[in-house]
């Protein structure tokens, strides 16, 4: 079926078309050999691909336009666009990422160049949520897939797949996947879940243990952690089906660190308890209880914790948690009302986006000691963090702090440019270097008759003396020479060098965007920080309600208590007085 | 003496129902605090709108980004313009074929005997240059006439020994610009990395 025929069909018909033809590109994909990626011909381009792979995308697109207006782009022309194409997407410019591939396929462009572009295509629609779009660009691609996107090709076709619950074709393309690629485990997993979700319980089941073998034969963190994940999702549905003893089992094998290991904890902790199992729920609430107290888990096991004495009947130990308990609490809630005046600080959500990254991989979010401001702030937006919207908002004040601080560069650079422009237009005249030269000259002609003064002065001495003068001599009319010579090249000189008026209106033009770019991307700034504070602010109620609801529960807890122990009193009082309740 | 026997079994029955309801009620509280809306609904829908208008800003932010790209563009131009006229302008550029035998540290630049640039390279820069990128180390104003240009290269060579090479052109600067690219090449027959200086 070609493509043509493709778009005549309904609207799912075809999608379903699609998504078959993807697999059998997968196919071709795998068993077809490779053309050689073309070398660089060009220096620019080259130039282009050296900011680009260490994903400066900014600076390589600004390499691009340069290349292409001093039309140094004679030989890869084709590449660098389609380059441009994604470097623009990754960017963050959709829009013109689109315009960019279209322009390209409505030209006279090699096959191989339109397969890219098709792929680039389909990738932007998927990343928009068009999955119908974005399936029916990834059908048109003919032959073999360009080597350097044969991967990622493949990657989102199976995800195409998955999404429009096509899972045959989904686990044939599957078979398809290189060995060792980094994106077969989340495949799976993905497929694993949207299984899930349609009801074909068995199916996810087989997906997520191959998750947690894949853990196994690659113990790398984000593996590691892809078979926690899939370890909770099996205990989640064994707890579903009543098998307790099952999803135990499950969350004993997930690790006691790492990102997932507080609900892994707690889960596990609430299975014991299920289970009758007091004495084994206590070490995992116990290790829960030491962690941060912003994390959500760790607020619950406190109580729980409590709660789980209270029930064994060590009234004294149960009282003790929920005095620590009650403690920690007040501790939180001071931390949260100190984390709200520090992102209300000018420069905190600067600071905070720039080195989010490197926070990220230095903390495990566990009671690490904060060293700087933002650092209290984190731990309450972890789950933030992972939500799409406020990620957006991250990305785009984090483009914008680096658009702020190039335009400051160039703000800086301006007044150099200006400087040189003034010197210049005030500097040498015709008359100036007239002058110069006439004063050079007569310099020349003094030292030259000193030095034949010494060299006569010379010739009275004794011969051994003199061979000591000689090689000062002889350096001497060196530099006399040297001298001559740049004499020689100022007085060829017909009119000194001026800047041309064209320059100087240029660079001033220039230096007026300068100045209202930055000032835009400062109203920008403005605006996002505004709604960065919002939703910061209401992501800390959220912790604040949650961790004073369990406050009061702790409260409750050693209320109960001390109500059971004065109860007690008075009954072994009556029980001695010999009085009737 | 009465009154006080009453309020105190008053006060009991009160303990005894207010345990009494505690205890029923701790447990399903504890468990079902997932399903409890911890913030107030206002607050949380404000959020919500207010990233909803960051949706709104998203073409803005674009159109800026693209016009920056532009004016740095339209910058870089003016400024080579300004330092570095087509008519002295002189560049050089380090490129890496391959890079199976040789792990580029660092490059020290001379130009007619002085030295005019060093680099040391990070993993991420070693990375783009196996794959295909070529490296701007530096941007000079020249004569017309000879000038002799040498590079030296240290980095690990072939079973990870340190290894350390220069290399040298001599090169006559005509009236356009100039471009020098220093060249790592894999060297498949003798197992070992050639260095090359070549004229554009």
């Amino acid at each position: 079926m070609t493509p043509s025929n493709l778009m005549n069909n309904m609207a799912f018909k075809h999608m379903q078309t699609a998504c078959a033809y993807c697999v059998v590109v997968c196919a071709l994909l795998f068993s077809a050999s490779y053309v050689s990626a073309a070398k660089v011909k060009d220096l620019k381009y080259g130039g282009i691909l050296f900011d680009y792979y260490q994903q400066d995308y900014f600076q390589a697109l600004v390499g691009y336009e340069y290349a292409k207006a001093t039309n140094e782009l004679e030989h890869n022309a084709e590449e660098a666009r389609l380059l441009q194409g994604g470097m623009t997407l990754s960017y963050g410019l959709p829009d013109e990422a689109q315009r960019i591939f279209k322009e390209l396929l409505d030209e006279k462009v090699p096959q191989e160049s339109r397969n890219k572009a098709w792929f680039y295509l389909a990738k932007l629609y998927y990343q928009k949520g068009e999955v119908f779009n974005a399936a029916k660009n990834l059908s048109r691609i003919q032959g073999s897939v360009p080597k350097d996107v044969a991967e990622e090709f493949n990657y989102l076709a199976t995800l195409i797949n998955i999404k429009n619950q096509h899972f045959d074709a989904a686990v044939s393309a599957l078979k398809f996947v290189g060995k060792n690629s980094v994106y077969e485990p989340y495949l799976v997993f993905n497929l694993a879940i949207s299984q899930l979700n349609s009801g074909q319980e068995e199916a996810c089941r087989e997906n997520l243990l191959k998750v947690i073998e894949f853990g196994k034969q690659r113990p790398e963190e984000e593996f590691l952690v892809l078979a926690d994940r899939a370890k909770q999702a099996l205990a989640h549905l064994s707890v579903q089906n009543n098998n307790l003893i099952e999803a135990w089992g499950f969350l004993q094998n997930v690790r006691t660190t790492g990102l997932y290991s507080n609900r892994a904890l707690l889960s596990y902790g609430w299975t014991a308890i299920k289970l009758k199992q007091f004495n084994q729920a206590i070490p995992a609430l116990k290790a829960l209880n030491k962690r941060s107290i912003s994390i959500p888990e760790v607020q619950e096991a406190k109580v729980l914790l409590g709660h789980l004495y209270e029930q064994k009947g060590a009234t004294r130990t149960a009282l003790k948690q929920y005095l620590l308990a009650e403690k920690s609490f007040k501790e939180g809630v001071d931390s949260i009302s100190h984390a709200r005046k520090v992102i209300a600080g000018q420069r905190i959500p600067e600071e905070f986006v720039v080195n989010l990254e490197a926070m990220m991989d230095e903390t495990d979010w566990y009671g690490s000691e904060p060293s700087i401001d933002y650092t209290k702030l984190t731990p309450f937006l972890v789950e933030l963090m992972s939500s799409n919207p406020f990620h957006s908002v991250i990305k785009e004040l984090r483009d914008l702090y680096a658009i702020r601080n190039n335009l400051k560069y160039w703000s800086r650079q301006a007044l150099e440019h200006q400087l040189i422009i003034k010197h210049r237009q005030q500097g040498l005249t015709s008359k100036i270097i007239q002058g110069f030269i006439a004063k050079t000259e007569r310099k020349q002609e003094m030292f030259e008759n000193e030095i034949s003064d010494l060299r006569l002065h010379t010739m009275t001495l004794e011969v051994e003396e003199q061979d000591r003068f000689a090689s000062i001599i002889e350096s001497t009319d060196k530099s006399f020479e040297f001298l001559d010579d740049k004499l020689t090249k100022v007085k060829a000189i017909k009119e000194p060098f001026r800047q041309s008026e064209k320059n100087v209106r240029w660079a001033k033009k220039l230096h007026n965007r300068i100045r209202k770019k930055l000032v835009n991307t400062n109203k920008l700034i403005k605006k996002l920080e505004h709604v960065m504070r919002i939703v910061v602010n209401a992501e800390l109620d959220n912790h604040e309600e949650r961790m004073r609801y369990y406050w009061a529960q702790a409260r409750l807890g050693k209320a109960r208590l001390y109500d059971r122990t004065l109860n007690n009193i008075e009954n072994e009082q009556m029980k001695k007085t010999g009085a009737r309740p | 003496m009465a009154l006080s026997q009453d309020k105190k079994l008053l006060w009991t029955y009160l303990s005894v129902f207010t345990l009494i309801i505690l205890s029923l009620t701790v447990e399903q509280a504890l468990a079902a605090n997932n399903s409890i809306n911890f913030a107030q609904d206002a607050k949380q829908k404000g959020a919500q709108a207010a990233l909803q208008t960051v949706k709104k800003l998203s073409k803005e932010i674009q159109q800026l980004k693209s016009e920056v790209v532009d004016l740095n563009k339209d910058l870089r131009l003016m400024e080579e313009e300004l330092l570095f006229p087509t008519s002295t302008q002189a560049t050089v550029f380090v490129s890496l074929d391959i890079g199976q035998f040789f792990t580029l540290e660092s490059i020290k630049l001379k130009l007619d005997d002085k030295q005019v640039a060093s680099h040391l390279y990070s993993e991420k820069q070693r990375q783009a240059l196996a794959r295909g990128g070529i490296q701007r180390l530096h941007m000079t104003n020249l004569n017309q006439g000879k000038h002799t240009m040498s590079a030296f290269f240290t980095g690990l060579g072939p079973n990870g020994r340190p290894y350390k090479r220069a290399s040298e052109i001599s090169f006559t600067k005509g009236k356009g610009s100039q471009y020098i690219e220093l060249s790592v090449v894999d060297d498949l027959d003798k197992q070992e990395p050639t260095f090359v200086i070549k004229q554009w």
